[in-house]
């Protein structure tokens, strides 16, 4: 017979057995696969860019598809005048945009102005672009931020988007102008602008057609760069355009 | 007795240990998170005085004597790519122009990057007149590229697939210049023109620095015109031995420091998140942020702004077989917020680089990490304030941001602030 401490022992050494049995054996370092070398990809299937045809010939707009324009993002914060407006492809993206004149509503210049506002607010007569026959030139200093003041006039324009241009419902990009109107306004496009500017002094290339009208008592136009609305005084007149 | 008791108690202790031992083993074999940090400290690839001297030679200020211009940017990788640690982003820009003739950009002479320094007034390139197509580029983070680097192209592929597609990014194959110009996804760079950090490096050097080396061993013209060595412009030649190997011609680098740039870029960090982040990674949540980050991914931005990629696994050979994943960089995950794909979104530049005319007007998706440190934001550094640049956005981001518009006030506060914590 055992002594009791024997079956003790017994007992400790098959318990310690059963468990270095159950534990999982590490495996060994992971011997290295082969490297799966990225896999070789077709040529990229050539995209052919679609060339933003002229805006549509589109319904000469009427008074109220222009309201409910404007209204789709400033809601009631302007006052449309209906008089006033010009449609054309102002950003050069194939679709036709439409700026119209409006005036700050009663009690909402705060909106207006706010920081998350629905519009990109700017003067484009602020915006100084750099002289393209200077090399080297400290860049003009960041304008300070446009406010709107109640007696303000501002010209909205409402980028188009796909065929129907700014008529379509998800047509929201804009851009509130100040000190951007005074009298009419008048679409020229830009080949025709280019045209008539044959021979003289040359322009700058806008992104697409322009706003033109008198600012000031100077005949010039508005026309976009790509990220802003600049104002384009007749007078100033500084570097070649090629042709189109 | 007493010593076989007590062989058995250590028997047993270690039988107890050893499930549990082998049970870490299992879980690290799983993608883990890529370390982030502002902090000068190398990622694990490499070691950290590799790091801090390569660091140094990134920030080194080349000279004429070295090979700098004789038309450049800057004098160092560390000019333009600084803030708020070398390799973050900075204000400077660089310049680029050329013609549309309505059909094809068509590059202004010597290529589309104009210069904005050379080392003779006499050579100074100067937008020549006709080429009405000008951009600024904001330069760009390169912390975390080494993560970039490690994604698959398949990946790529793959998120471009699973896009609406009306959104669908464009995947561009660029040459890759260490492995004779064998193709791979694009992924640095505004117009992804670049798949490789050495490639990278080696064009950074040429275009910004005018220092050839063994990828790029013509020197940059003036317009057009010849400003090499044997101009009387450039005293130094195109034609050192490369340090490690002295059979190889490696142009003006003779110290080979695209390779330290190159390494450097491998071993940075990714951007880490600010405070009140709403993946606890910087304090506890803010719940505004934590609001913004969702209305990040129910509005959409996140189509484009792809907030989380894996790397491929340690080990995978990329970049044509010129560049094996380490362990410090494969199998992370990382949040660049980028599809690193291209698209139209109304902002387009009108140049053309490695991509073909297709990509005229598309731009890389700007990988939002790091962006709280960026007051100048989009390709040109024209967006001021987030909203406005938010709305900048047209074209494929046209139904996200009807998206944005429709959210109220507060709402727009939460997703900014939420931008403001990447």
């Amino acid at each position: 017979m055992f002594s009791r401490g024997k079956n003790l022992l017994l007992f400790g050494v098959a318990l310690a057995l059963v468990m270095v049995g159950c534990a999982k054996t590490p495996k060994p370092p992971r011997a290295e696969q082969p490297p799966p070398a990225e896999a070789v990809l077709p040529p990229a299937t050539p995209i052919v860019e679609v060339k933003p045809e002229p805006a549509a010939k589109l319904p000469p707009p009427t008074q109220d598809e222009v309201r409910g324009a404007v209204a789709r993002v400033y809601k009631n914060t302007v006052v449309v005048d209906t008089n006033r407006f010009a449609v054309g492809d102002f950003n050069g993206d194939g679709s036709q945009d439409v700026a119209v004149v409006v005036t700050p509503a009663s009690g909402m210049l705060g909106e207006i102005n706010s920081e998350v506002a629905n519009w990109i607010l700017e003067d484009p007569q602020k915006i100084v672009l750099p002289d393209p026959k200077k090399a080297a030139q400290p860049l003009a200093p960041v304008p300070s931020p446009t406010r709107v003041a109640q007696s303000d006039v501002l010209l909205v324009v409402l980028h188009g988007h796909g065929p129907s241009g700014w008529r379509n419902a998800d047509s929201r990009q804009t851009y509130l102008l100040k000190n951007a109107v005074e009298g009419g306004i008048r679409s020229q496009q830009i080949a025709t602008l280019l045209k008539a500017n044959s021979g003289k002094p040359p322009l700058p290339r806008p992104r697409g057609d322009v706003i033109s009208e008198t600012l000031g008592a100077e005949s010039g136009f508005l026309y976009y760069n790509g990220s802003k609305y600049v104002w384009y005084p007749r007078s100033q007149r500084t570097e070649p355009v090629a042709s189109k | 007795m007493r010593i076989l008791k007590i062989s058995v108690l250590l028997i047993f202790a270690a039988a107890l240990v050893l499930p549990f031992a082998s049970t870490s083993t299992v879980e690290g074999q799983g993608a883990t998170e890529a370390p982030r940090g502002f902090d000068n400290v190398f990622n694990g690839f490499g070691s950290q005085p590799q790091f801090d001297a390569d660091k140094t030679t990134f920030e080194e200020r080349d000279d004429i004597a070295k090979g700098l211009g004789p038309v450049y940017n800057a004098q160092s990788c560390a000019e333009c790519h600084q803030n708020p640690v070398t390799g973050g982003i900075s204000q400077i820009t660089e310049l680029r122009a050329g013609h549309f003739d309505g059909t094809n950009f068509i590059d202004q002479p010597g290529g589309s990057l104009n210069n904005d320094r050379a080392t003779n007034a006499e050579i100074q390139e100067r937008i020549p007149g006709g080429n009405e197509v000008r951009t600024f580029r904001t330069s760009l983070n390169v912390l975390g590229d080494g993560f970039v680097e490690s994604i698959d192209s398949n990946t790529l592929v793959a998120i471009s697939n699973g896009q609406p597609s009306g959104m669908r990014g464009q995947f561009i194959q660029v040459p890759v210049l260490e492995a004779n110009g064998a193709n791979r996804g694009g992924r640095f760079g505004w117009k992804n023109q670049q798949a490789s950090l050495l490639s990278f490096a080696s064009d950074a050097y040429l275009n910004e620095q005018g220092i050839t080396n063994r990828f790029n061993l013509t020197e940059n013209t003036s317009l057009g015109r010849f400003v090499g060595f044997g101009s009387g412009f450039d005293p130094v030649p195109d034609n050192q031995p490369c340090a490690s190997n002295p059979s190889v011609n490696c142009g003006e680098d003779g110290d080979e420091d695209i390779n330290a740039f190159a390494r450097f870029m491998r071993a940075t960090k990714a951007p880490p998140r600010g405070p009140g982040a709403e993946d606890g990674s910087n304090g506890a949540p803010n719940p505004d942020i934590v609001a913004g980050s969702n209305l990040f991914n129910q509005i959409g931005c996140n189509i484009c702004h792809v907030r989380s990629i894996t790397t491929l696994p340690a080990g995978s050979v990329i970049n044509g077989g010129a560049f094996t994943v380490p362990a410090a960089l494969g199998n992370k995950i990382i949040h660049p917020l980028s599809d690193f794909l291209l698209h139209n979104i109304g902002t387009g530049d009108g140049i053309v680089q490695n991509g073909g005319q297709s990509t005229r007007n598309k731009l890389r998706t700007a990988p939002l990490w790091g962006m709280r440190t960026r007051d100048r934001i989009m390709h040109d550094g024209e967006g001021l304030n987030r909203n406005e640049s938010i709305l900048r956005h047209d074209g494929e981001a046209n139904g996200v941001i009807n998206n944005y518009i429709n959210l109220s006030t507060t709402q727009k506060n939460q997703l900014i602030l939420f931008l403001n914590s990447l």
